[in-house]
């Protein structure tokens, strides 16, 4: 998953971002203007968008609306320092999906933003099921038929993106769009050489399932009993 | 609660109101003029009545004497006959000769009135409580002018004529009467003509006095009735009143706007303070990691301290709150200041350059000390705000110029570098607290945005004023001038 953090606070986007790293192992993207919001979130395909309100070069809620009447669905969690509830009421009803208050908790982010990208993706569990497969998201444990099975962080969040979307052909292109940001020196044979050690590992633990490689399409989680 | 209702209503029936007043003032008025006017008309009634009755009695004292002449009989006595004169019964008369003899009376003629006098003329006389008017005239008789070949005897006699007055104060008050009925019905209607004009006036007034009740400190919005902005005396007040209204309204603004702006730095200071410790702890991390994220959370917390500290500062200038309200000098101020912050120029790679003070050709002395009246410890951090302040926003290689100088009895501090500039539309609002004219990198040098207001607070609060020119590229000039304090000028002179 790929998240942008819009905040003008150096040092609270770092930190932002630090977290959304190493807690989930998000990518992660951070602009500190609206500007350079905008011009991110539309070049770059998000998961999830952390947006400050208060910005300078135009404010967050701008962005907002600005965004969404582009047709952008991503969801988005509002970090305002006014816990004014008209201003909240404000702010979901212009297509923020969540929103916290400064100063706030960095685990409570980090489990919101997992919330509202889990809830855009159509799964409210916190369990993602395919066939024999299973993986808690938060936990970051993957298991086939009740044996675990050891993923890097990696390869872990190629398969959340892929258990998220089962059967649907997804392009290397996708891939290393939503799970790598600026910081990563990313190209497809990455990705290509992750997904051959989860088939193998796959393998190992006969889990039923396989990634396929579509050529000159993409990837796709298939079970391999159909 | 109900002591200060009841004072307010006190005060409430102990105000005067300004119809009442008015249309008492105007019907006293109108009451005096109704009683000058009908005193007057009562005196000018009478003197007109007494004529009438001066000429009767006159008349009557002729047709009485006429009588007198026609009488044959030259004699002691004459007969006088009411009934063939034709004169009222009440009359009295009496025909004395200049000796004081009664020649004769009126029947019935009361002595005191008709006694011999030897003073001719008309006067009011007062018998058992009735006022008469009585007549004292000498005629000349002339008898016998058959006999004495048409001369006559010559034989002058006193007439005494007296009428009473009863009447005449009857007929006055009556011709008063109607003056004094129609005066009183009057008055009447005009009092309540009054009220109701003044009520009608006054309208307005009432309308612009609810409009004004509907004014809180929630509801800071005002428009004055179109009836009272109609009005030439109550347009002034409207308008006054809508002014300060909306001047309270902006004030109330700039003061939630601050208030705002405030817990937005420091709620966002204390989120980067707790994000900071939180990223430390979100995984187990080695000792050296964990150093480096406490000593962050430090610096972190030296931010919030900072802002804190700018904050209040800023509220003690503003509250105009001054420990000692003393001159400092200027030039001493601008070396420390600069001495001060010379490691940070040589770290950001500016050059700080004190440029020679400039003078007024007039002026005898260089300058070595320039008093300004604003106590030494904000005029340092007048300074070094602004100098801070070009420091940071000039590239590596360029100056930064500070000069003093002189000029029509002001003293003048400039500040300027060659950095980025500021737009043209944000050079209006960069002394506002908390605003930044470029983006967050203001915040990446440890700005908060209360720099240049913290500097604008000091100037005023020493009588001066501040303000910036800028060309965008080119670089920006902050230009204090403040007064010499008052020691200095009275050294000088």
């Amino acid at each position: 998953m790929r998240v942008l953090v819009v905040e003008d606070e150096p040092r609270l986007a770092e930190n932002v971002a630090r977290a959304l790293r190493e807690g989930p192992q998000y990518a992660v993207d951070v602009a500190f203007d609206a500007e350079e919001a905008c011009l991110l979130w539309e070049t770059c395909s998000y998961d999830g968008v952390v947006l400050d309100l208060m910005l300078p070069s135009g404010s967050g809620a701008e962005v907002l609306t600005g965004m969404r009447s582009k047709g952008a669905t991503t969801p988005v969690l509002v970090l305002t320092a006014v816990s004014d509830t008209r201003r909240v009421i404000e702010l979901l009803n212009l297509g923020a999906d969540d929103y916290m208050s400064k100063p706030f908790d960095l685990g409570e982010l980090i489990a919101r933003v997992r919330a509202i990208i889990r809830r855009s993706r159509g799964a409210c569990e916190p369990v993602l099921r395919y066939g024999s497969l299973l993986i808690h998201i938060a936990e970051h444990r993957v298991s086939a038929n009740g044996v675990r099975v050891e993923f890097s962080p990696t390869e872990h969040r190629i398969l959340e993106y892929l258990m998220f979307r089962p059967r649907v052909v997804v392009s290397a292109r996708e891939l290393s769009e939503h799970l790598f940001d600026f910081t990563w020196e990313s190209h497809s044979n990455v990705v290509e050489v992750h997904i051959s050690n989860m088939r193998r590992k796959l393998r190992q633990v006969d889990s039923g399932t396989t990634i396929e490689n579509i050529r000159g399409c993409g990837y796709r989680l298939r079970a391999t009993a159909e | 609660m109900s002591e200060v209702f009841g004072r307010q209503r006190l005060h409430h029936s102990s105000q005067r109101s300004l119809v009442r007043q008015a249309v008492l003032g105007i019907v006293l008025a109108e009451l005096v003029c109704m009683v000058a006017l009908t005193c007057v008309s009562i005196w000018h009634e009478r003197r007109v009545r007494l004529h009438a009755v001066d000429v009767a009695v006159e008349g009557r004292a002729d047709s009485l004497f006429g009588a007198v002449q026609d009488e044959e009989d030259a004699g002691a006595h004459v007969q006088l006959d009411p009934r063939e004169m034709q004169v009222p019964a009440e009359d009295a008369f009496a025909v004395y000769d200049l000796d004081g003899r009664r020649l004769g009376t009126s029947l019935q003629a009361p002595e005191p009135l008709i006694a011999f006098s030897g003073q001719s003329g008309l006067r009011t006389e007062r018998w058992r409580g009735r006022q008469f008017r009585v007549l004292h005239r000498t005629n000349l008789r002339i008898i016998d002018r058959a006999e004495s070949s048409g001369v006559g005897l010559r034989r002058p006699v006193l007439i005494v004529y007296a009428t009473p007055l009863d009447g005449i104060w009857r007929d006055i008050f009556r011709g008063v009467g109607f003056y004094l009925v129609a005066g009183l019905l009057l008055l009447g209607g005009t009092t309540i003509f009054i009220v109701a004009l003044m009520r009608r006036v006054l309208q307005p007034l009432g309308k612009l006095a609810d409009a004004a009740k509907a004014v809180s400190p929630g509801q800071l919005h005002f428009s004055a009735p179109v009836q009272a902005l109609q009005l030439a005396e109550l347009r002034p007040l409207g308008l006054a009143l809508m002014a300060m209204v909306t001047g309270l309204r902006e004030a109330f603004d700039r003061e939630h706007q601050f208030l705002g702006d405030a817990a937005h730095e420091l709620k966002t200071a204390v989120a980067v303070v707790r994000s900071s410790l939180q990223v430390t702890l979100l995984r187990p991390r080695s000792p050296e990691e964990y150093r480096g994220g406490l000593q962050r959370a430090v610096q972190d917390n030296k931010r919030v301290e900072d802002l804190i500290a700018r904050m209040l500062l800023m509220a003690r200038l503003e509250e105009g709150v001054r420990g000692t309200q003393r001159a400092a000098d200027i030039v001493a101020a601008v070396s420390t200041s600069l001495e001060a912050i010379s490691p940070f120029a040589q770290s950001a790679g500016v050059q700080l350059m004190q440029v020679p003070p400039c003078v007024e050709p007039q002026a005898a002395s260089p300058l070595r000390c320039l008093l300004v009246p604003v106590a030494e410890e904000d005029l340092g951090i007048l300074i070094r705000n602004l100098v801070n302040n070009a420091v940071e926003h000039s590239g590596a290689g360029s100056i930064v110029r500070v000069a003093i100088g002189l000029l029509h009895q002001r003293i003048q501090l400039s500040v300027t570098d060659e950095g980025s500039g500021i737009p043209e539309e944000a050079l209006p609002y960069i002394f506002e607290r908390f605003y930044r004219a470029d983006s967050s990198r203001a915040r990446g040098t440890g700005g908060v945005g209360l720099g240049l207001s913290i500097a604008r607070a000091i100037v005023e609060g020493g009588g001066g004023t501040i303000v910036a020119r800028s060309r965008p590229g080119a670089g920006t000039e902050m230009i204090v001038s403040l007064p010499q304090a008052a020691e200095a000028q009275a050294e000088t002179h």
